[in-house]
């Protein structure tokens, strides 16, 4: 075997990572500032796909611009998501408040999906052709390098915002301790609500992002919930560095077992390094 | 199926009615001949309709075959009926479940097992690439294919049948790969094909997964001379972008182009067509069911029996004008008993679906390496 195809696999693997790395970082953060696993956070991916979808197919619009209406949509919807839902299971007292979290949150993103599916009840994507790029012999794709750079520039955003803003501090601060930071006069419930709504955001996008690459099934949104709760449990729960690295090595993973073994073990390997990390180091592999 | 004993006619002209009983007899008479099989008798059917309001149970029948009773039970499990006590009700709006692919629900009070499937005895799966690549071979011109197989019984069945038909045609198969149903993500499988550099790749999967491959291989620079994919269809064509379908080959199971005119005349089919709302780019799996229904229809007549053994073994001594060419039943290679139907090949030429092969129906020539 030459060099190419295993440079190709390792840029296709680092291209595909990218792509999870935004609903990955989404979840983490969720995760880490509420302590709840939204199980429904692959269903809003699926969603915004599909709404992205609907509106392509209604208007002739540009992806590009529908994902500027779509994502700051699904911040609010998120938003209200959290105030309406979450919020209400939270203040159940403790042994209540774990089961009602994941039936609420599951039941959420099986009813959400189940929607879409009556909406569009088949696969679905959109089609913009690239022409690859060739360097010697190893070509590459484009469309997934554009997508490599919408996600590195929303995620220096998002770094920009984490560490460079108020609502950032007071993020970082309840993430870190929550009942310190409320003392020190920061609206908790407020900061869960715009971080549920910010996750949701991000979920969005990449969920527009997969619609370019992907034809996307109605019933894929827990199948990512899956793959992106691997990630976090790898990258550290609330670390949105370590969230990005661990979605690139699940990608590279994912490449390579499916070329050396079976494209079968590509689409389960999440799943085992959710087992052996959570068996090894359950905080995470990558959290300092 | 005789119609001189009708009663009642609702939505046949008596015209096309008089037409249709001529042509049926002659054509049906005259095969049987021509093959040496024997004619069985004809058992007396009261009604066939084309009226919603003589199916049963008040729902909406495309064609409704009043009958004696127990003949459902001589019906394939996969054709949607309801068991009315004295009508048979088809529906060609019902996704049906077709050939190989499909599971009788738990509930069905009788699966038959004589016929339980009317399509898969006319076309088995594994025999459906057969004259895509009878016409690779007349071209000539092409070395090599690479496979990509969905791990589920229709695409394991065309791999079968690709695999057998493939170096009879002079093609040597340089890659194989079997990838799990609903894929997303192609890229081993591409890198896979693009080291094994294959003059065709042939993609026997469902449409859904045969589109994202194929959308995915184009964005990740895979240039075989050709993409082959079984189900070229309308939800595979919109997938994949009208554009990108260009030039890749399918296999369609009929087009009003073709001359033949089935059991009941082609024209009934395309009735139940129309008043379904489907056309055959959306949904091309109706003529199959369709020619199963006429297969069981002239089955039943000809054997004269309700007997499953003796209804078994009848149809595979028949020979039967369909919809989409005459059926008899024999053997390809390992495939025993399998129905003679074969797919039309079929290219996307400039935006549309153009029938390639045989000569005597193409409306079009197969264009090989693709621009």
């Amino acid at each position: 075997m030459t060099l190419a195809p295993l440079l190709e696999l390792l840029i296709f693997g680092i291209l595909l990572g990218g792509i999870y790395g935004l609903s990955a970082i989404g979840l983490s953060l969720i995760f880490g500032i509420a302590r709840v696993l939204n199980l429904a956070h692959g269903a809003f991916a699926v969603l915004a796909a599909a709404v992205s979808f609907v509106v392509i197919q209604a208007t002739g619009l540009n992806l590009l611009f529908v994902a500027m209406l779509v994502v700051p949509l699904f911040f609010v919807a998120g938003y209200v998501y959290e105030i309406l839902l979450i919020h209400r299971m939270l203040s159940f007292n403790r042994e209540r408040r774990i089961e009602a979290l994941i039936l609420g949150t599951l039941g959420f993103g099986l009813v959400t999906e189940s929607i879409v599916s009556i909406i569009i009840p088949r696969n679905f994507g959109v089609n913009y052709q690239f022409l690859p790029i060739s360097f010697g012999e190893i070509t590459v794709s484009t469309l997934r390098l554009l997508l490599l750079a919408v996600v590195a520039i929303t995620t220096v955003i998002l770094h920009f915002i984490v560490y460079k803003t108020w609502y950032g501090k007071a993020l970082r601060a309840t993430i870190d301790d929550a009942e310190t930071a409320q003392l020190m006069g920061i609206n908790f419930d407020r900061i869960t609500s715009i971080t549920f709504g910010l996750g949701t955001a991000l979920s969005a996008l990449g969920g527009i992002l997969l619609l370019l690459v992907f034809n996307i099934s109605p019933n894929m949104g827990f199948p990512i919930t899956l793959k992106v709760l691997a990630i976090i449990i790898l990258g550290g729960l609330g670390s949105i560095l370590g969230s990005l690295a661990a979605s690139i090595a699940l990608g590279i993973s994912e490449t390579f077992a499916g070329f050396f073994l079976d494209t079968a073990w590509s689409n389960s390997i999440s799943l085992v390094v959710l087992l052996v990390v959570v068996l090894i180091k359950s905080e995470g592999l990558l959290r300092r | 199926m005789d119609l001189r004993e009708h009663e009642g006619v609702l939505a046949l002209g008596a015209k096309s009615r008089e037409q249709l009983l001529q042509t049926s007899s002659a054509v049906v008479d005259g095969r049987a001949k021509r093959h040496n099989l024997r004619a069985g008798p004809i058992l007396n059917i009261k009604k066939v309709g084309l009226d919603s309001l003589v199916g049963g149970d008040g729902e909406s029948c495309d064609v409704v075959l009043p009958c004696r009773e127990g003949l459902d039970r001589a019906l394939p499990a996969n054709l949607r009926m309801n068991l009315c006590k004295e009508t048979i009700c088809v529906s060609a709006s019902s996704r049906i479940r077709t050939g190989t692919s499909s599971r009788s629900p738990k509930n069905e009070p009788h699966e038959p097992d004589c016929l339980r499937s009317a399509a898969r005895y006319a076309s088995s799966v594994a025999v459906w690439p057969k004259t895509y690549f009878d016409m690779v071979k007349a071209k000539g011109q092409a070395k090599t294919i690479g496979f990509v197989a969905t791990d589920e019984p229709f695409g394991q069945g065309v791999l079968a049948g690709g695999k057998t038909f493939a170096p009879q045609a002079g093609l040597t198969i340089t890659s194989e790969n079997i990838v799990p149903v609903g894929t997303k993500d192609f890229t081993a499988a591409i890198i896979k094909l693009k080291e094994a550099n294959p003059d065709i790749v042939f993609v026997a999967a469902l449409a859904p997964d045969a589109a994202t491959f194929v959308k995915q291989a184009k964005e990740q620079g895979l240039k075989p001379r050709e993409f082959h994919v079984p189900q070229l269809v309308k939800g595979f064509i919109e997938s994949v972008g009208v554009d990108s379908a260009n030039y890749i080959t399918g296999e369609w199971y009929w087009t009003d182009d073709v001359l033949y005119g089935g059991v009941w005349g082609k024209e009934m089919f395309m009735q139940a067509m129309a008043k379904a709302g489907i056309t055959n780019v959306d949904y091309p799996w109706a003529a199959v069911h369709y020619y199963g229904l006429e297969i069981i229809g002239a089955a039943i007549e000809r054997v004269g029996t309700l007997d499953k053994a003796k209804l078994k073994d009848g149809l595979k001594n028949l020979s039967i004008p369909t919809i989409s060419g005459e059926v008899h039943f024999k053997s390809f290679g390992n495939f025993k008993g399998v129905g003679t139907l074969v797919p039309f090949p079929v290219q996307m030429q400039n935006g549309k679906v153009v029938v390639v092969w045989p000569s005597e129906t193409k409306k079009g020539d197969y264009t090989y390496p693709s621009p």
